[in-house]
C-alpha cells in the first residue's frame, strides 16, 4: 500500500493506492486542489468568492465545469432542508468570527444588522449554468460540501488515469474504491482517542460532521442553520455514508437540522447520528455497529 | 428538575400510551404521571425521580399484545433503556423490532488502539490558521 499525504483546504489529506501513483499524477492532483482552492476559499482575497463577496453590484461570475455537481446539489439540499443549507451562510459565519483573519470575534452589531436582510441561495442568487449572477456583495462558503466535493474531483482524476483502487482520506470525509471493505472507526466528538463505532465502506463515500474542533466560545461552532444565522443545537456528531463524497458530506451537515428519515425519500444514504447527552443512533442500513 | 430532563421522562411513559392501557411495576418510586406533551404542573418540577430501573409492559390491539419498556435513570438522566419485543403475530414482531431498534442508545467510547479499523472519521482536522488564532488568543489574555 503506498500513501500519498498533502494538505488541501485547511486540512491533511491522504490517498492510499496499491502501488505508488508516481510524479505526474500526484502532480496533476496538487494542481487540481490548488484550482478548487482558488475557486473556493474564503480566506484567500484572490479567490473567486472572495470577488463575489467585494462586488459592490454583484455581477455575473463563472465556476470550473464540474461546478454544476456542486450547485445542483446545493440546490437539493437548500430545497430539502427548507433553507437550512445554504451557501450563502459565508456572511454569517463572518460576523460571529469565523472570517478570512480568524478573527474569532463576535460582531453582534453587524451579525443583527445582516439577519434583517439575511440573503437565501434560492432567492438572491440565479444560476445560469456554471455561472453565478448576483446583485450585491455575498460570501459564499461551499464547507457544508466542499471538501465531499472535493474527493470527488479527485476520485475522477484517479480513474481517468486508470486507476480503480483507492482511498481518499480528506481529514475524515472519505472514498474508497474497489478492493475489500475498508473499516473505518467513528471518532467520538469529545474525546478523539475514542470511537462510538465502525462503518464498513465499500465502493462509497463516508463523511463525518461534528461541532467540537471548530468552536471558539460557547456555543459558537462552525455548522451554521442558514434558517437563523447561527450554529446548530443539540446533535454533536454525524456520519453519512452515500454513492458519492459530496452528497455524503452535504448529508452529513444536513443531519445536524432533519432526522435521516426525513431525507430518504430525497437522497440514498446511510446515517450514524449523536447527540449532547451521549446517545446515537443510526439507519437500519448502516453497514456497522455502534458501541452501547 | 429542568425541562430537557423531564421531557425525557416524558417519553417512555408516552410510548407506552400509545399501546393503550398499561401495568407499571416499578422497582423504584412510583413517578408522578407526567403531561405528553406541554408544560407540566409546577409542583412536579420539585419532584425527584429516584435513581433505579424501571420496568414497564405494554398491553395492546385485541390480541393482545405486549412489549417490556425497562428505562435505567441516574440522577435524573436516563441513561439506558432496553425494549423488549412479545409480539407473536409476525408483523407485530416486525414493527415491535423495528421500534426497539429505532430507540436511540447511549454510546461508549472504545479506546481506538483496541479496535482494528484502516481509518478514523470524525470532524475535520482543525485548520492551521484556525490553530494559530487560538494560540494568539491565548497569548494575548494571559498578559
Amino acid at each position: 500500500m503506498s500513501n500519498f499525504t498533502f494538505d488541501a483546504i485547511g486540512t491533511s489529506w491522504e490517498i492510499e493506492t496499491p502501488v505508488p501513483l508516481g510524479t505526474p499524477r500526484l502532480q496533476r492532483i496538487l494542481e487540481r486542489v490548488e484550482r478548487f482552492d482558488a475557486t473556493y476559499s474564503r480566506f484567500r482575497p484572490d479567490s473567486l468568492v472572495s470577488r463575489i463577496a467585494s462586488s459592490p453590484k454583484g455581477g455575473c461570475f463563472t465556476f470550473p465545469e464540474d461546478a454544476i455537481t456542486l450547485f445542483d446539489l446545493y440546490d437539493r439540499l437548500h430545497a430539502s432542508t427548507k433553507g437550512a443549507v445554504d451557501p450563502l451562510v459565508g456572511r454569517d459565519l463572518e460576523l460571529l468570527g469565523y472570517d478570512r483573519d480568524y478573527s474569532l470575534t463576535l460582531d453582534v452589531p453587524g451579525f443583527r444588522r445582516h439577519a434583517l436582510a439575511r440573503p437565501i441561495w434560492s432567492k438572491d442568487v440565479r444560476r445560469d449554468g456554471i455561472s453565478l449572477v448576483t446583485s450585491r456583495p455575498l460570501v459564499i462558503d461551499v464547507g457544508a460540501t466542499g471538501k465531499g466535493y472535493l474527493v470527488d474531483i479527485l476520485a475522477s482524476l484517479l480513474r481517468e488515469e486508470g486507476c480503480t483502487s483507492f482511498v481518499i482520506d480528506g481529514g475524515g470525509d472519505l472514498l474508497h474504491s474497489g478492493g475489500d471493505a475498508l473499516l473505518v472507526g467513528l471518532e467520538h466528538p469529545f474525546d478523539a482517542r475514542l470511537a462510538i463505532g465502525v462503518a464498513h465502506v465499500r465502493d462509497r463515500a463516508l463523511c463525518a460532521s461534528a461541532v467540537k474542533r471548530r468552536a471558539w466560545g460557547e456555543g459558537l461552532h462552525h455548522v451554521i442553520d442558514g434558517r437563523t444565522g447561527t450554529p446548530t443545537r443539540d446533535v454533536v456528531a454525524t456520519w453519512a455514508v452515500a454513492g458519492d463524497a459530496a452528497t455524503a458530506d452535504g448529508l452529513a451537515t444536513v443531519l445536524f437540522f432533519i432526522p435521516g428519515d426525513q431525507l430518504a425519500s430525497a437522497f440514498r444514504f446511510s446515517w450514524v447520528r449523536m447527540f449532547a447527552d451521549g446517545r446515537a443512533e443510526a439507519s437500519a442500513d448502516f453497514d456497522g455497529e455502534l458501541f452501547t | 428538575m429542568t425541562m430537557g430532563r423531564m421531557r425525557r421522562m416524558a417519553m417512555i411513559p408516552a410510548a407506552l400510551m400509545l399501546a393503550g392501557v398499561w401495568n407499571s411495576e416499578p422497582k423504584a418510586q412510583e413517578p408522578a404521571t407526567v403531561p405528553r406533551g406541554g408544560t407540566p404542573p409546577a409542583s412536579s418540577q420539585r419532584t425527584r425521580y429516584a435513581d433505579g430501573v424501571y420496568t414497564a409492559t405494554g398491553q395492546y390491539g385485541d390480541q393482545p399484545s405486549f412489549i417490556t419498556v425497562k428505562a435505567t435513570l441516574s440522577d435524573g438522566i436516563i441513561t439506558a433503556v432496553e425494549v423488549t419485543p412479545h409480539a407473536t403475530v409476525p408483523r407485530s414482531l416486525e414493527l415491535q423490532r423495528r421500534f426497539a431498534e429505532a430507540v436511540p442508545q447511549v454510546v461508549v467510547g472504545k479506546p481506538i488502539d483496541q479496535i482494528k479499523v484502516g481509518k478514523l472519521a470524525g470532524s475535520s482536522n482543525t485548520p492551521d490558521g484556525f490553530n494559530a488564532a487560538v494560540q494568539r488568543i491565548k497569548a494575548q489574555a494571559s498578559r
